[in-house]
């Protein structure tokens, strides 16, 4: 990264312009009491945010479409084909295409028209909402894993536009199959009956204790943190020791998938062993605290705090220090991060700020209230700033 | 899950250093001894009205036309034709013989409450001081909007209340009026002059002999916060749970009961709104319900309210011990939409003894 000299002070500019666009856009979509459109639901609003999460890191990442002049004019533009692609995706794709002509459950109208028990515009708005957030997790996760550690290969050194189609089918079939195996069974067992011949019974509910796909979103989203931290705080290693020259390898992104899987899983279980400590073992069928899929989708949502911190510190401030000694870097970054994510943990979930910033209701352990709509939002627009508009003010040009 | 011990012991090196400053210390239960709330002989509850409000779809409308089940219970104008109201009489038994009787929840709608009162005679009672009680589970419109009820006939009646309220709800129990977009939400026209005891998660508040108080300080929808549930001890049977809608869930409750009251490892059943499938919904985590509740082998389980009528089929069907109602309700002027011939629901004017 190319920063300019002053990049701590104008980082700390650009970041208070960000929180101000933050709170702006949160009080004008999501604000549950004082929003104006309201769509913190809370699904509907999660799922809305994820997919326009998706939308950035397809265009930026899959496609490669990047401003490294930091042109305006480009950066709107890109962000004008972001919205333009989370629109037609949520609204036309999902609501009207596939769900009315394909997969029922992705369009609440469709679930409505189908007239099932409890199938009324909230609980079919809800329902297609959790199945699309879904569908964001597993594309995001697996372009994140693909980016990682394949980068461009196979189709390395052929035109950019071929490449990005081509890694965005690459991703999509994985991301598919990801869905059907993790997501499906969860949505399918949403409806009455359970609808066993579209989608097994969730084969993980006796590990997990729920039948939620919470559990995957779990160790997804711990899993997808340490990929961004490998990626953007130790320079890509270990990824970088298999590519040679290229922008990845095959063996690298496999190398990005254990770890993805196995540091997920690692990071749930030690943030679910300190939830333990705090609140006793969950137990099948609790409420808040007690209910595992809380314990998960809040695996989730701390994670999703780290990787916000990680967005921030290497956004805003130069990822903490790039000094020539790289040991003393990635050691910096160990501890920052982290620390940074807690202080956000703690600005959200704190009794007075999150209440009067974020519009919420005091209190630990409502899924009804969950987190991750805000950092996802918050993820998103760092992302537009920093790879649409190359983090104008803090970065040189190219 | 298995949670391997060595995990826990990184896990709490960890909370200590960062997790303390936002979520407080970890629960305490354990370290307590069980609290001893007594034993009455029995305990009888008559269902006043269940029927918060008669047209699921309505309320649903008005809450998505709204902003969804974040936004304010006050921010919303809700159909005022809809409103009912929950409301229940406990009548426990001491064991010398004499009866206490405790009034939960006052309802939404004054019209409403006002015929539910003097139906079952009630509103004398509270007139005469039989009621001077009344514990209000939480501060939703439909178990709190309706204070005026009760009030004007007995203004200095003692109020356990959670101590999570929120300005507008002070601002009825003073003897005020909160309307939302030009619609009328609640009124008052007699202030609250008698003990309001604001509760709070860390203690029981024993109300007599094998009855206590204890609020739930957890977030619930429409943004009202925490909840008190009444916990009863019937000698040589166990503990009971009344609720006025159990956001906290019926198995935190149980699981509380065996943590930290004595006997509370002995539980005999549970009344009132279970908030499971509120709207006729389901989802695999109500099935979870099913098996947990099996497990604390309850013995008699009256529900109705927000429990959801697909939820107390299905806990029926499975073996879980519900007690069916009766056909009285059909006696009162209105029924709720989704009422059922199969009476898993305690309805209103129903009676159950525990």
């Amino acid at each position: 990264m190319t920063t300019s000299k002053n990049n701590y002070l104008f980082g700390l500019i650009a970041f208070v312009v960000m929180v101000v666009i933050n709170f702006a856009l949160w009080r004008l979509f999501f604000a549950p009491t004082n929003g104006v459109f309201k769509l913190f639901t809370p699904l509907y609003g999660l799922s809305l945010a994820a997919i326009f999460l998706y939308a950035v890191i397809l265009l930026s990442d899959v496609f490669g479409y990047k401003n490294h002049n930091s042109s305006i004019g480009k950066g709107i533009a890109l962000l004008a084909g972001a919205v333009a692609f989370f629109y037609v995706v949520y609204y036309l794709f999902f609501w009207n295409i596939l769900g009315k002509l394909g997969i029922t459950y992705f369009s609440p109208q469709a679930l409505i028209d189908s007239g099932g028990t409890g199938l009324e515009i909230w609980n079919a708005r809800e329902n297609s909402s959790l199945a699309i957030l879904y569908v964001a997790t597993a594309f995001i996760w697996v372009s994140d894993i693909w980016n990682a550690g394949m980068g461009d290969t196979p189709w390395e050194g052929i035109p950019r536009s071929t490449i990005g189609i081509s890694k965005f089918f690459g991703t999509a079939f994985f991301g598919t199959i990801v869905y059907a195996i993790f997501f499906h069974p969860n949505v399918t067992a949403l409806f009455v009956p359970k609808q066993i011949f579209a989608g097994v019974l969730p084969w993980w509910e006796e590990t997990a204790m729920t039948a939620s796909s919470f559990y995957h979103l779990g160790w997804m989203f711990s899993g997808l943190f340490f990929i961004m931290f490998l990626t953007n705080c130790f320079d890509g290693f270990p990824f970088n020791l298999v590519r040679g020259k290229k922008s990845g390898s095959l063996w690298g992104g496999l190398i990005a998938l254990v770890i993805s899987v196995v540091t997920g899983y690692l990071f749930m279980y030690t943030a679910e062993a300190i939830m333990n400590y705090y609140w006793y073992e969950p137990f099948t069928g609790g409420n808040y605290t007690d209910d595992p899929r809380f314990r998960h989708l809040h695996t989730a949502e701390i994670a999703a705090f780290f990787m916000l911190a990680l967005a921030i510190i290497k956004t805003f401030f130069n990822n903490v220090i790039q000094s020539s000694n790289r040991l003393l870097n990635y050691v910096a970054r160990l501890v920052v991060v982290p620390a940074t994510g807690m202080a956000l943990y703690y600005f959200y979930y704190s009794e007075t700020l999150g209440p009067k910033f974020v519009d919420r209701v005091p209190g630990v352990g409502s899924i009804d209230d969950t987190s991750l709509c805000w950092t996802i939002m918050s993820l998103a627009l760092i992302f537009v700033y920093d790879k649409f508009f190359n983090a104008v003010l803090v970065r040189k040009k190219a | 899950m298995k949670r391997r011990s060595f995990l826990k012991a990184l896990g709490a090196t960890a909370a200590g250093v960062s997790a303390a400053a936002t979520l407080g210390t970890p629960t305490t239960a354990l370290a307590r001894g069980k609290e001893d709330i007594g034993e009455c002989k029995s305990l009888k509850i008559t269902v006043l009205t269940e029927t918060s409000w008669f047209d699921n779809a309505q309320f649903k409308k008005d809450i998505v036309d709204n902003g969804g089940a974040s936004t304010s219970q006050y921010d919303i104008p809700w159909d005022p034709k809809n409103a009912g109201g929950y409301a229940t009489l406990l009548e426990i038994e001491q064991l010398d013989g004499t009866v206490n009787k405790l009034l939960l929840d006052t309802g939404w709608s004054n019209e409403w409450m006002d015929y539910v009162f003097k139906r079952h005679g009630v509103d004398k009672m509270i007139q005469s001081g039989e009621i001077d009680t009344m514990v209000m589970s939480h501060w939703h419109l439909d178990h709190f909007w309706g204070i005026e009820s009760t009030l004007k006939h007995n203004d200095k009646i003692t109020i356990y209340g959670p101590e999570t309220m929120f300005p507008e709800d002070e601002t009825i129990l003073a003897g005020g009026k909160v309307e939302a977009k030009g619609v009328l939400l609640s009124k008052n026209d007699y202030p609250h002059k008698g003990k309001l005891i604001k509760t709070n998660p860390k203690e029981f508040y024993k109300l007599m002999p094998g009855v206590a108080v204890k609020e739930f300080d957890v977030p619930i929808l429409l943004r009202v916060r925490g909840e008190n549930i009444i916990y009863v001890n019937v000698k040589d049977k166990g503990i009971v749970t009344v609720t006025g809608c159990c956001h906290p869930g019926l198995l935190t409750l149980y699981s509380t009961a065996r943590r930290q009251i004595k006997g509370g490892d002995k539980i005999y059943g549970c009344y009132g709104g279970l908030h499971i499938s509120l709207f006729e919904n389901w989802d695999p985590k109500f099935d979870d319900i099913i098996k947990g509740a099996k497990a604390f082998n309850p013995v008699k389980m009256g529900c109705n309210h927000c429990t959801g009528w697909i939820w107390a089929e299905n806990a029926a069907k499975a073996g879980l011990p519900i007690v069916k109602g009766t056909d009285t309700f059909k006696t009162y002027p209105r029924q709720s939409a989704v009422a059922k011939d199969s009476n898993v629901f305690l309805t209103n004017g129903d009676t159950v003894v525990f």
